[in-house]
């Protein structure tokens, strides 16, 4: 008879800080000690707190070890599965109280956190469709494919208020709804799941740790709009995604869940996954069409959108991964359900990868209309080292840099937009006083100068330009004239170029000008990084002197 | 189409629906700048000079479709700071220094400069330096001096249906490459020459026309190309007071949309061939000048007793002039009656679905036939099935490769055949017998040679006859050896070949745009020639010539 459930994190994070070793130690002991029967070892997807893996909950204690070892283990086993008493000093400490927490539910980064998308990530074996299945798992495509019309089920996403998760923010119902009415002989859906922000990692733990939720959301979407066919384009750098998708679709396809008549109904909806090269660009809906239709990734003008003529000129919908995830539980759950949580125009939950300089880095799952204070000094358990907040980048090489004094602003689209930053996919980085705000917006538009596909001007030449103006700066050689300048071409950048990519990689510099601006001019006037981050080149200028 | 009503610069106007910004301010009279924008190719927007402005935001006029209730300015004071600084941006990416490019005068970026008055480089230049590739024998890439509109590729993919250009790497790094980044000389390039003509800038340039004239010191000749019976609409630019062509353009308002081949676009710029340079006639001692005079006499006395061989170079005019001299002892040296007769036009061509090629290269002949195939090949829209035995380059873009002596398993195979176009140009009797039992082919027959229609048209049909003496008046004398052995043969041809010395009699004739005349087409239409240019030789006017014999004769 199972005595304990051991949960182990084989996250990407915990499986390269040494869970396989972990893990095989672990089975060892448990054969050694002849606990096969008493103890059930679970591999599972992401847990959240990347930062200490390798993690593993026991239950029924609910205890919850962080930052294991393979000599842990073995006083893990010893002393908790045979004597039945927690090793205390290797469970999670809160930063504030430095005190060993017993019971993983009331550890503080979890508190705060609502898990919708991330519900089975870290809960159930990702590689067996039978967990997915006894945790309610398809029950939402069947009551979708035998009590409702496609209609219906556009019309419960748009009353439940979901919003893209990729960037944008477009009404997903409102989508759907476009490419139902659009007219077509072929139509269909595509998971997007090219997540290239430097520092993110959401989409990647989904497909991972639940990669059956996106499969059905999918299917929910074929349906509603009258698809049956679906590619998951997902980027070749994530290969236990690409891994544990496979194995997903090769499951339910055995099942009957994906494929011909599903569930005996006379729906069909195959799925394809497309592994893409490592563009940032294709992240970009035109551009992730033109790759999957095999050509040079890069942007086409919209309109015509997607919805209308899309992957091989017919209607298409594109989904992020987290959006596609959400599904299933708001047919299940109902809209008033999903529409609940969060704001008045934003609803749901949204996930975000939280990491730079706070004391627990990881992957959360917040409410929509937390503050920025909540998840960043509650969740994120403040600046680490005891060094000085300065500003989080929100949104990556598209978002832009929140300073102090608009924490408290709730997360929602429209405020984020407003300050000049973006929600973006949900990278989260959090900077202290060691930064210096124009290295860090340098950092981002090194990144997009180098991801401009290069088809448009004012994107391939105007970020460039932009770059230079920005190493003068950080190299001490910069003018007054250069703010304005770098002023006038973000602007231009901004409303001119073809594609968002273009449209949203001035924010970085933007913001810190906004926010951080007496920062540029201590660099141009006083030749000083208050960071000391840039080393300004005296040498070189007492010999032209 | 339906209209609807839109406003541009604050004034309602009525437009048709599905046609863009652009082009609806172009109907109106109302400019706007544009770059990348080139009309028979796709917009793709990349630009960005022809932004205006729609309600408060930016959009690209040439991609953009005119919608119900926009409200459209062209000239608002951001968008022209806009374009200004964008054309700034492009001037400062590469070397766009103008007084050493070759396309100086005719570019369409140099132009941009000047509308805008741009007078001094407002940011720092960062020069990259690419490496000219000049491995081609016709074409020079220069991407130094490239704005990355890929009008080139474009062209490349979506008209002349090569794929031979693409890009390469990302961002301010990005290239204009050949197949997988090999040089041009060494790629899958036809040399078909659309990518120089829409090149907006000197990036891509001919070698021959290189620092030859610009456009304003040629004249435009709007002509046909006679290299092989499909007949393309040419725009021939000849340096004004000389007697040099400078560069051959396809006409995009012609049949063939703007596409050439290789013989049409180069054929006449380097000429390979070694020319007949002046009319000689053998005796004893070997081969001595003759004058017009000599030759009307010499042609006179030897006509009684003669057979005349023509092949298919002769125009329409020359041909009547022909017939009314040798009445009917005129043969086509050449095999010129279809196996099966065409049923279908080019037009039809462009719009089928499916194509059985059977052994025919169209990449080597009749290229701009190959150019509407596999344009649709690309996009997916058609496809092509090719039976031949024979090395032939379109094996790498059929979607079925059969060997001739399958033709009959092979199209048992193809059931899902939509009325197929066959394109043949020689068949067998059995092949011809196959074929012709299927009530749902059309057929497409390429002439052997360029007005094969034209002989058929005046009733001059293949026939080998021994006489006396012999008359060849033609460009193809492969077939002429073993049937002159013991003739006086007299042969009017323009060019010098190795077994020219065998004949008695050889006459230089004008040739290329040295001459003029019809000629009738695939479609069996009747198509045009102009003169262009002078010979540089003692040649002969052939109709010159029959038209004295005719006189002589008379008297």
């Amino acid at each position: 008879m199972t005595i304990l459930t051991v949960l182990i994190c084989s996250g990407a994070a915990c499986l390269s800080s040494g869970e396989e070793a972990v893990k095989n130690k672990l089975m060892t002991l448990i054969n050694e000690k002849n606990l096969q029967d008493e103890v059930k070892v679970i591999e599972t997807g992401c847990m959240g707190p990347c930062q200490y893996g390798p993690l593993m909950i026991v239950y029924p204690d609910n205890s919850f070890y962080i930052s294991l070892n393979e000599d842990k283990i073995e006083k893990i086993v010893d002393e908790h599965f045979i004597k039945g008493r927690p090793v205390k000093e290797y469970l999670w400490e809160t930063p504030e109280t430095r005190k060993k927490v017993e019971e993983k539910k009331i550890i503080p980064f979890f508190e705060k956190q609502l898990k919708i998308v991330l519900g089975n990530c870290g809960n159930i074996d990702p590689e067996n469709i039978d967990e997915y299945i006894g945790t309610g798992g398809y029950e939402a495509l069947a009551k979708v494919l035998t009590e409702m019309t496609p209609e219906e089920v556009i019309d419960v996403v748009t009353k439940s208020g979901l919003r893209g998760r990729g960037g944008a923010g477009f009404p997903t119902g409102l989508k759907w709804k476009f490419a139902r009415e659009a007219k077509g002989d072929q139509k269909f859906v595509i998971c997007n799941g090219d997540e290239g922000d430097p520092g993110a990692f959401m989409d990647r733990s989904v497909c991972e740790g639940d990669p059956h939720t996106v499969l059905e959301g999918m299917a929910i979407a074929g349906y509603a709009i009258g698809a049956n066919k679906g590619y998951i384009y997902i980027r070749a750098e994530y290969p236990l995604s690409v891994k544990r998708l496979q194995l997903a679709l090769k499951q339910a396809k055995k099942y009957g869940l994906i494929g011909k008549k599903i569930l005996e109904t006379d729906f069909n909806f195959d799925i394809d996954i497309r592994i893409g090269a490592g563009a940032f660009v294709c992240g970009e809906e035109t551009a992730l069409i033109a790759s999957i239709e095999g050509e040079r990734g890069q942007p086409r003008p919209r309109p015509p959108f997607p919805a209308q003529k899309g992957l091989w000129g017919k209607p298409t919908i594109i989904n992020n991964v987290e959006t596609l995830s959400n599904i299933r539980k708001i047919i299940l759950n109902g809209p008033e359900w999903f529409s609940s949580v969060g704001t008045e125009k934003s609803k749901g939950t949204k996930v975000f990868a939280l990491s730079g300089k706070v004391i627990n880095t990881g992957l959360v799952e917040v409410p929509i209309g937390i503050s920025l204070r909540e998840i960043i000094f509650d969740i994120g358990g403040g600046i680490a080292n005891g060094k000085k907040f300065k500003a989080v980048q929100i949104g990556g090489p598209s978002g832009g840099c929140v300073s102090e004094q608009n924490l408290d602003t709730p997360v929602d689209y429209e405020s984020l937009t407003s300050l000049g930053a973006i929600m973006g996919s949900g990278g989260l980085i959090v900077l202290d006083e060691d930064n210096c705000m124009v290295d860090i917006a340098k950092f981002f538009l090194e990144f997009t100068v180098d991801e401009s596909c290069g088809q448009c001007i004012p994107c391939r030449v105007g970020l460039k330009q932009m770059y230079n103006i920005l190493d003068k700066i950080t190299k001490g050689k910069g003018t007054m004239e250069d703010i304005t300048r770098l002023e006038e071409l973000a602007k231009v950048v901004k409303s001119t170029s073809l594609c968002a990519l273009g449209q949203t990689a001035p924010n970085p510099v933007l913001s810190t000008l906004k926010y951080f601006r007496d920062e540029y001019y201590e660099h141009i006037k006083e030749k000083k990084c208050r960071a000391n981050v840039c080393k300004f080149d005296e040498i070189e200028e007492k010999v032209i002197k | 189409m339906e209209k609807i009503k839109i406003k541009i610069n604050g004034q309602e106007v009525e437009v048709e629906q599905g046609k863009t910004i652009l082009q609806v301010a172009k109907e109106l009279n109302l400019h706007i700048p544009t770059l990348c924008n080139f009309e028979p190719l796709l917009p793709q927007g990349s630009c960005r000079i022809c932004l205006v402005e729609d309600r408060g935001k930016f959009v690209t006029s040439c991609t953009t479709q005119v919608a119900p209730n926009m409200d459209v300015k062209l000239d608002t004071p951001d968008v022209i700071a806009s374009r200004n600084l964008i054309l700034q941006l492009l001037f400062t990416e590469r070397n766009h220094y103008c007084m050493y490019c070759e396309a100086s005068g005719d570019c369409e970026l140099q132009k941009l400069g000047y509308e805008f008055g741009l007078d001094h480089f407002e940011f720092e230049t960062y020069e990259r330096k690419f490496t000219v590739d000049n491995s081609h024998n016709y074409i020079v890439i220069d991407p130094n001096r490239c704005v990355l509109c890929r009008r080139c590729v474009r062209a490349c993919s979506q008209l002349a249906g090569h794929n031979v250009l693409g890009e390469m790497n990302r961002g301010i790094d990005t290239t204009i490459i050949a197949d997988m980044n090999v040089p041009l000389g060494e790629s899958s390039c036809t040399s078909c020459g659309l990518c120089v003509q829409v090149c907006p800038t000197g990036a891509i340039t001919d070698k021959r026309s290189y620092y030859f004239g610009k456009d304003i010191q040629t004249e435009e000749i709007y002509s046909n190309c006679d290299q092989c019976p499909v007949g393309c609409g040419v725009k021939i630019y000849k340096k004004k007071g000389s007697n040099f062509i400078v560069k051959i353009y396809g006409d995009f308002d012609k049949e063939n949309e703007g596409i050439l081949c290789k013989l049409g676009r180069y054929a006449a710029l380097f000429e390979e061939k070694s020319r007949l340079t002046s009319a000689k006639i053998k005796d004893d001692f070997g081969f001595k000048k003759i004058d017009f005079d000599g030759i009307i006499k010499t042609i006179n006395e030897k006509m009684e007793d003669s057979v005349v061989y023509v092949d298919g170079s002769l125009f329409n005019e020359e041909l009547s002039l022909i017939k009314k001299v040798f009445k009917d002892r005129v043969f086509s040296l050449y095999e010129n009656e279809p196996p099966i007769e065409s049923n279908v036009s080019i037009d039809d061509i462009k719009s089928a679905k499916d194509y059985i090629v059977i052994g025919v290269d169209l990449n080597r002949e009749y290229g701009v036939i190959g150019s509407f195939i596999k344009r649709k090949i690309f996009s997916k829209n058609g496809r092509l099935i090719l039976f031949d035995s024979n090395y032939n380059s379109l094996k790498n873009v059929a979607n079925y490769v059969f060997g001739i002596d399958e033709l009959e398993s092979g199209l048992e195979k193809l059931k899902d055949l939509d009325s197929p176009i066959i394109i043949y140009k020689n068949l067998s009797e059995k092949e011809t017998e196959i074929l012709s039992k299927n009530k749902n082919f059309r057929f497409f027959y390429l002439p052997f040679e360029t007005n094969s229609i034209g002989l058929l048209k005046e009733n001059i049909k293949h026939k080998i006859e021994k006489s006396k003496n012999i008359i060849f008046i033609g460009k193809n004398l492969q077939g002429l050896k073993d049937i002159a052995k013991e003739s006086f043969t007299i042969v009017f041809t323009p060019y010098e070949t190795d077994e020219i010395n065998k004949f008695d009699l050889l006459i230089p004739i004008n040739d290329g745009f040295e001459r003029e005349g019809s000629f009738y087409n695939v479609d069996g239409k009747v198509i045009n020639k102009a003169k262009v240019l002078d010979s540089k030789f003692e040649t002969f006017d052939l109709k010159a010539i029959l038209e004295e014999l005719i006189k002589v004769k008379s008297l």
